[in-house]
């Protein structure tokens, strides 16, 4: 738990005490007068970016409830600070908490609203630890710290008054239903007749008139006094309480059953009269009822958004330190994994060591000797002579004695449609092609019967069973429209034979 | 609700730059350790796959054995003959000289150039070996066609390297009836690719 500077505030005194997570360390009491403000500034030295919790013990002090529509968010909290400084226009020191809400039909909010209508009460404290840049909780009223006590001393009364001697005097708080209803300081003084014991009994008596006289409690109820004596010294005050009086009782907590109860050491009891509040004040969660101004707490929300960034780190940081705990485990199991697959591994490959042992001797892998002897099949099959376009080319041309065939260029490859397709080369069957370079002996002026003889020599040449195809590529006149065609027409007369020259492309059946 | 001064918010640059800094060393150290996994996993699988091939390369020990048995002596046929392993060019141009004499040609001009990749490895369905060819382009002269075929088949008697005819172009030369009978009649000008296949490294004999 966090360390607090819990501080009790009365006009003309002030306690402090550190709490410490589980203790109070002892409690000191400093009065207005300046060195004791000296004191009190060298004391919070100590107490360095320790956040203060302050608490108001005064008779400048008023509380009230007021009914007020049920509102959410910023509605509400508009509605309460309109309301608050309406009733409370001389003092910053107010606050409001939402009690309960009515079982009317409208079902409106009820709210407690305290304020300290002395404000010049915090003036010097305020100063001193405003100088100290300790940043500063809020200022909450001591009846509201005192409500802790109502569980840890099981007091399950309707009617309860707590009574408690401070500095500044007697407290006496009534609780009804286990909620705060009023409170009320009175300051100590012995009078000439009594002791302060007996005076304080004489107070508990006037409030249990007050109370009935503002229909809080009805005369034949009972009201129960619980007596908080810190210091021993109000052992007669029950007694003294209930004499003559049915609708009283009262019941004393002496020290040591605070110490065994809540908790709150002996010697921090003994040091001040405010010990046992400033306890549980460090003891309990503050009350949500705050009366200090935004202008005075900026700096502990500055300590909380400061604090609650520094949370954000260290969870991010834990988050990331326990993801990356997690992959450095699954790292650490995935390589043990990969050694141990690891030591398969070499085992099988031992294992399979010595079955090569019983291998014949090879200059390869299987696979690759098998490969290679099946590949040097294939390539022993693949290779081609042009032999069969030689016989192809003759044959065609036993026919025509009148033609020449002056060059061949044969080629074995990928060619014909295939090879200019888009097909995987894998797909393109290879093939022989040749072209034939040839000439024809014609009569002069006599082209249509040239022609017929190339067309015929082609055709026949298609025929043959080897030939995938076959046709001119190259005529002894260009024919097409497109052309110009150019001659003359008195070479006709001429008798002397001509050559014309033309082109033969022929392409062999796949495989052969 | 919060009510900070902007000297409060001032303050908080400390808890933010340590909040930045954490995040940045989290992602960081996030990252890092991320990508380790994601390598052990990639070290597992390698391993599961060196597991697997061994596992299988014992299952297959038998069938291995007798492969070997079958294709070694094959395999040892086709280094001996220069169509495995090394380019045996020099027994190349002994056997066009003697393919030559055999064919009764007039000569052999010949151009050998560079090795390079097989042209037509995908017809042979052997994409994984490594075929290589050199090209040989051969010029002569000779009396008639037939006798082009008997210089091939007088080269490839040789024995000496695995060839194929890529191409010829056979062109008839002017009749010159001035000269002698015996002599040649056509110019051939052929491609011929001289085909190996790399022999095995010894990495490849140890998998």
């Amino acid at each position: 738990m966090a360390r607090k500077l819990v501080l009790c505030a009365s006009p003309s005194h002030l306690s402090a005490g550190l709490w410490t997570g589980r203790r109070l360390s002892a409690v000191h009491g400093f009065s207005a007068e300046q060195p004791d403000q000296q004191a009190f500034a060298t004391f919070l030295r100590a107490a360095r970016g320790v956040p203060v919790y302050l608490m108001a013990d005064t008779v400048d002090e008023d509380y009230r409830f007021e009914t007020l529509p049920h509102a959410f968010g910023k509605d509400r909290r508009d509605m309460l600070e309109r309301k608050l400084k309406q009733l409370y226009r001389s003092t910053p020191f107010f606050g409001a908490n939402l009690t309960e809400r009515e079982e009317t039909k409208r079902r409106d909010d009820r709210y407690l609203l305290a304020a300290v209508t002395n404000p010049e009460l915090f003036d010097p404290w305020l100063r001193i630890l405003s100088a100290s840049e300790l940043p500063i909780a809020g200022i909450f009223p001591l009846p509201l710290v005192s409500l802790g006590l109502i569980k840890q001393l099981e007091l399950k009364e309707q009617n309860l008054l707590l009574v408690s001697r401070h500095e500044a005097g007697v407290r006496q708080t009534f609780v009804k239903d286990t909620r705060f209803r009023i409170s009320r300081l009175t300051p100590l003084r012995a009078s000439g007749s009594g002791s302060p014991v007996e005076s304080c009994a004489e107070e508990v008596r006037n409030t249990r008139m007050y109370l009935d006289a503002l229909n809080v409690t009805h005369v034949d109820e009972l009201l129960n006094v619980v007596i908080l004596d810190q210091d021993g010294s109000l052992a007669a005050l029950p007694d003294m309480i209930v004499q003559g009086r049915r609708n009283l009782r009262a019941v004393r907590v002496p020290p040591h059953e605070l110490t065994n109860r809540i908790g709150v050491e002996t010697t921090a009891l003994s040091s001040s009269p405010d010990a046992l509040h400033l306890f549980l004040l460090g003891q309990h969660k503050a009350p949500t009822l705050n009366m200090a101004p935004p202008a005075i707490t900026s700096g502990y929300a500055k300590l909380q958004v400061s604090r609650g960034i520094y949370a954000l780190s260290g969870a991010v940081g834990l988050l990331a330190a326990v993801w990356c705990g997690l992959n450095l485990w699954n790292v650490n199991g995935l390589e043990d994994e990969a050694q141990q697959i690891s030591l398969k591994t070499r085992q099988e490959q031992a294992h399979y060591q010595d079955l090569t042992r019983s291998f014949p001797p090879s200059p390869a892998p299987a696979n690759r000797l098998q490969a290679t002897v099946d590949a040097s099949e294939r390539l022993a099959g693949m290779g081609r002579f042009p032999d069969t376009m030689f016989r192809v080319v003759s044959a065609g041309l036993e026919k025509y004695p009148a033609m020449r065939l002056n060059t061949l260029r044969w080629k074995y490859g990928r060619s014909g449609p295939e090879a200019a397709s888009t097909a995987p080369a894998a797909l393109a069957a290879l093939a022989q092609t040749a072209v034939l370079e040839m000439e024809l002996t014609a009569q002069p002026g006599d082209f249509k019967s040239a022609l017929a003889n190339i067309n015929s020599f082609v055709r026949d040449l298609g025929r043959s069973e080897q030939v995938a195809d076959a046709k001119v590529s190259k005529m002894p006149l260009n024919l097409s429209s497109a052309a110009t065609l150019t001659g003359s027409t008195a070479s006709l007369r001429q008798e002397q034979a001509q050559s014309a020259q033309f082109d033969v492309e022929v392409r062999l059946k796949p495989g052969l | 609700m919060l009510n900070m001064s902007s000297k409060d918010i001032r303050g908080l640059f400390q808890p933010l730059l340590v909040l930045v800094i954490i995040i940045g060393a989290s992602v960081m150290a996030l990252r890092y350790t991320d990508a380790s996994v994601k390598k052990a996993q990639q070290g597992v699988s390698a391993q599961e796959r060196l597991l697997s091939e061994a596992r299988n390369k014992v299952q297959q020990s038998d069938q291995e054995k007798g492969v070997i048995e079958r294709y070694v002596e094959p395999y040892m046929e086709l280094e001996r003959a220069g169509i495995v392993g090394e380019e045996k060019r020099i027994s190349w141009i002994d056997a066009l000289r003697a393919a030559n004499s055999e064919a009764d040609l007039y000569g052999v001009e010949y151009e050998l150039e560079p090795q390079k990749p097989y042209a037509f490895k995908s017809e042979v369905a052997a994409d994984a070996l490594p075929i290589h060819q050199s090209v040989m382009k051969l010029r002569f002269e000779m009396l008639h066609e037939n006798d082009l075929l008997h210089f091939f088949q007088a080269l490839a008697a040789q024995k000496v390297g695995r060839f194929t005819v890529n191409e010829c172009k056979l062109q008839r030369l002017p009749v010159n009836l001035a000269v002698p009978v015996n002599q040649p009649t056509l110019r051939v000008e052929c491609e011929v690719a001289w085909i190996t296949i790399a022999g095995s490294v010894p990495e490849e004999r140890k998998s």
